[in-house]
């Protein structure tokens, strides 16, 4: 059934709950199984490592991870 | 979610100078001396380590993020596989006789001691000496050719003057304050600045000739006594189309420190005078000054120039100079050996092929990628360094014959060693191939620029060469993107690499996104303090927020200035998302509500208005956010998914409905309420999920798996959603938005009387300006005295006023005065007292009224 929530919106707990869930379910390799007979696309990640600074500190690093991750495939 | 069989390895790049600088940095190391000492071995096993650490704690980092990409199978540039897409691809270049290695003039680095690409080098402001120098003209007394430069250093390696050959030229004698003169040339429009330069009071022109009559000349070095190879060289005028009515129009060349200069020097067979080592400093050729680094030598130049009178002016220039983009040294050009791809030959077909790729936006493939290609010149892919993937080219000592080996399995076949070995240095330098000629060939030395290894990676990703089978089935890539740095970067080297290996883009469509800039809209960096880490954003306000913040704030290929406060109004608007889904929770989890028993269809009977225009709202937000996703258009996406959150379910559809909650358990009215709103949040947590995953999995978990335990496990793997055609009625959504605004006229007129809203009101009048208006209040009848809590609507006809709209009665004595005359004071007022509406149906009815004075008289 559906139950209540808190009160108050707590991304920590939320995102520390799901990142658990994530893990424990497989869910990341289910729903690649479960696209398995889909249309293909490849999608090409750029290969990155920026040595001592995270994720957007040095120019072109405006995070392509996170536009490349809200692209719906 | 839209049933895409997805092919997503996050990638590394894990070699080339960006790694090798940090790793120097942290070994206290200050050059190319400190490595071979420490040992080539010991140095890429201290840059594999570092790179393998970076790489967790990136993809920490990212996973942190909510990216989801194939985490457990990564590309790395460092794995046999990898290199070897490299290697096929050089042999690719060379079977197709598009791999080119000479001498040629090359951006160099001297910190980091090896040749880096156009694409390295970063450009910023610096200061440097801008001398003018007198070049003695052979033959002919006390005359000279004048030259500018803002490189003195380079004035040992001087081998010729170019001029253009169709400029005007002059000899003229220039005369000082003393009375001394002596005879200079230079391009005659520019006589003025020579003379200016050199603090002459007077000239006189002796001879005008254009450049091309000015190749006869021959000249001696000005530091032919310091650099006895000086004495050697011919030197002479040469003709040059690049030449510019600039300084003296006379141009220094050295063939062996820049590119027009080098182009000039191959052109007439000039010696290619290259007297400066990998290290920035003079070799011995450069005769007294053998050992002086290059830019300290710029002032001992200068002195020994003016020493034997050949300086003829001294100053400082402010101007954009190259710098290498690891460790900021200033580069130098130096005449080299490189190994090259010949893009200048592949160039016209490359241009071709930007057209057949989609770009986001359109400009930046039609545009700015395209300005980049026109421009390129051969690719120098050599690197005089050590971490990074061998060039896999072997050289006879004996005869001179190349080989270049394709695969790892070809090299071990031909030189028979042990099929352990790692493919980096300083291993497979000690790999030896016979010869034909019965000599042994060895590799040579360089490794790849670091670009190269990025340049393959979307075959090198498939494994391809090693294995076709994923290669056939997926290549090209159907998606790539990054930032707009990237068309000299990766967008340019996978295109490049990809002509040399297949002749067609290896992508399909390019999305190119801008910058993270701090607030004031400068770039972040350590050394300004401004840099702004995602992890404290995440820590702070959570990856949702942070998401949300960047991909709504501006369209993709836009910089983002970092703000703050608009992270904060992103985060308020995620919380009244929460409060929104939160809402109806405690009820139906009271009524033990089960949408799997109760369906929307069940309850469509009881459905109101309302009800219908939120499905209709739902739907029109699916509509458009898949019409901005269409485009890339990620920020409409998102706004449009807020807003519907925030103006359509918080602010109205909620505050409509509360009243049904409190109802009966099985209230037909009540249960259309829920079923609406279960239908519109399973929308919304669809929509959701791409934006803010760990979200949409929270409400899908609580929405979906807590009734439905046969729904597939997490939100994304369910389907996106699709237009519900019928819920559909942009009628109703006009009405509404009509409706929404007499409610708020309604508050307003509330406000100015001081009526609070709790207190009933008999009646709101509206009085439309057509027909829609009407229609709409009709429809929405009882939304409109729900919310502005009156006990009647009443609706005048279209484009008509009110009856009883009050009238207030305001006297003209401008009028009135001539007409009444004595009585006017009375008349006026009395007229202030009169009935407006009474007195202006009189007036309609029968032009007449009839106005009582105080005095008890009766005016006609």
């Amino acid at each position: 059934m559906i139950k209540e929530i808190t009160a108050k919106y707590d991304a920590e707990q939320i995102e520390k709950k799901v990142t658990e869930f994530w893990e424990d379910s497989d869910a990341y390799r289910k729903t690649r199984e479960h696209r398995k007979t889909g249309k293909r696309l490849f999608l090409l990640t750029d290969p990155r490592i920026q040595p001592g600074i995270s994720i957007w500190g040095l120019p072109g690093t405006r995070s392509s991870k996170i536009p490349f991750s809200a692209i719906i495939p | 979610m839209n049933n895409r069989n997805i092919l997503e390895r996050p990638g590394w790049d894990m070699h080339g100078l960006p790694i090798e600088v940090k790793v120097e940095g942290l070994l206290g190391f200050k050059s190319k001396k400190d490595i071979e000492s420490f040992g080539v071995e010991n140095f890429i096993e201290k840059c594999k380590e570092f790179a393998i650490t970076q790489k967790q704690a990136m993809t920490e980092q990212f996973q942190r993020l909510g990216v989801w990409l194939q985490w457990s199978d990564p590309y790395m540039t460092l794995k046999d596989d990898y290199i070897e897409a490299a290697w096929w691809t050089l042999k690719q270049a060379q079977e197709k006789n598009l791999l080119d290695v000479g001498k040629r003039s090359v951006n160099w680095c001297p910190r980091c001691e090896t040749a880096i690409a156009d694409s390295e080098v970063e450009y910023a402001e610096r200061v440097d000496p801008s001398i003018y120098v007198k070049f003695k003209v052979k033959g002919e007394e006390n005359t000279f050719i004048v030259i500018w430069t803002t490189t003195p250093w380079t004035i040992p390696a001087n081998v010729a003057v170019a001029v253009h050959p169709d400029f005007e030229y002059s000899k003229f004698r220039a005369i000082r304050q003393d009375g001394s003169e002596e005879i200079l040339i230079a391009a005659t429009d520019l006589i003025k600045n020579v003379l200016k330069q050199g603090r002459y009071v007077d000239y006189e022109v002796l001879e005008t000739m254009l450049g091309e009559d000015l190749t006869t000349l021959e000249y001696e070095s000005p530091v032919g006594d310091l650099v006895p190879v000086q004495n050697g060289i011919k030197h002479g005028v040469y003709l040059a189309d690049f030449v510019t009515v600039e300084n003296t129009g006379c141009v220094h060349i050295a063939p062996g420190h820049g590119t027009d200069d080098f182009n000039v020097g191959m052109k007439y067979k000039l010696p290619i005078l290259c007297p400066v080592g990998p290290n920035g400093s003079y070799t011995d050729e450069a005769g007294e000054y053998e050992g002086k680094n290059v830019r300290e030598a710029n002032p001992i130049v200068i002195e020994d120039l003016r020493e034997r009178n050949r300086l003829l002016a001294e100053g400082t220039v402010t101007h954009r100079y190259g710098h290498c983009w690891r460790c900021k040294t200033p580069i130098i050009y130096l005449a080299t050996e490189q190994w090259f791809l010949k893009i200048t030959e592949i160039k016209a077909k490359m241009l071709e092929e930007i057209d057949a790729v989609d770009w986001y936006p359109d400009w930046a493939g039609s545009a700015r990628f395209r300005t980049w290609v026109e421009g390129a010149r051969d690719w120098c892919i050599s690197r005089q360094r050590y971490w990074g993937i061998p060039i896999p080219v072997w050289k006879c000592k004996k005869c001179g014959k190349l080989e270049v080996i394709g695969t790892k399995a070809e090299m071990l076949e031909k030189s028979g060693a042990s099929s352990d070995i790692e493919l980096h240095r300083p291993y497979v330098d000690k790999v030896m191939i016979p010869c034909e000629c019965g000599g042994e060939k060895k590799r040579v030395e360089d490794v790849f620029d670091v670009w190269f290894d990025s340049a393959v990676a979307s075959w090198a990703t498939l494994k391809f060469p090693q294995t076709r089978e994923q290669f056939d089935e997926w290549w090209p890539a159907d998606f790539i993107t990054e930032g707009h740095d990237q068309t000299r970067g990766w967008f340019y080297s996978q295109l490049g690499a990809s002509m040399v290996g297949f002749g067609r883009a290896p992508y399909k469509s390019v999305l190119m996104h801008g910058f993270t800039l701090d607030a004031g809209g400068k770039k972040m960096s350590k050394s300004l303090g401004n840099v702004v880490s995602p992890l404290d954003i995440i820590e702070r306000f959570g990856a949702d927020t942070l998401r949300a913040y960047v991909l709504s704030s501006s369209a993709p290929w836009e910089d983002l200035k970092f703000n703050l406060e608009e992270v904060e109004t992103v985060h308020r608007s995620i919380n009244i998302l929460w409060n929104v889904f939160r809402f109806p929770l405690p009820y139906m989890a009271l009524d033990n509500f089960d949408p799997m028993k109760v369906s929307l269809d069940s309850v469509k009977d009881a459905l109101r208005e309302e009800d219908r225009w939120i499905l209709s709202r739902a739907q029109s937000v699916v509509k458009a956010v898949n019409e901005a996703m269409s485009g890339y258009l990620l920020h409409k996406a998102v706004r449009e998914i807020l807003e519907f959150t925030l103006e359509d379910l918080s602010r109205w559809y909620i505050q409509l409905i509360r009243p049904r909650t409190w109802t009966e358990a099985d209230d037909p009215d009540k249960l259309a309420a829920y079923c609406v709103l279960y239908e519109v949040y399973v929308t919304l947590t669809k929509l959701l999920s791409p934006f803010m995953p760990y979200l949409a999995e929270e409400m899908y978990q609580n929405l979906i798996r807590n009734v439905d335990p046969n729904a597939v496990d997490s939100v994304h793997m369910c389907d996106w959603p699709t237009v519900n055609e019928a819920y559909l009625d942009p009628e109703l959504e006009a009405a509404m938005d009509t409706v929404r605004s007499i409610v708020e006229a309604a508050s307003n007129a509330r406000q100015k009387a001081g009526r609070k809203l709790r207190w009933p009101i008999s009646r709101i009048i509206v009085s439309p300006e057509n027909e829609g208006t009407a229609k709409a209040v009709e429809r929405l009848r009882s939304v409109l005295m729900d919310q502005t809590n009156s006990k009647a609507i009443i609706l005048t006809g279209a484009g008509k006023s009110w009856e009883e709209l009050g009238l207030e009665v305001i006297p003209d004595p401008g009028k009135i005065g001539p007409v009444f005359k004595k009585e006017a004071g009375k008349v006026i007022s009395a007229l202030k007292e009169v009935d407006g509406i009474a007195l202006k149906k009189a007036f309609a009815d029968s032009g007449e009224f009839e106005l009582p004075l105080q005095t008890g008289q009766l005016l006609q």
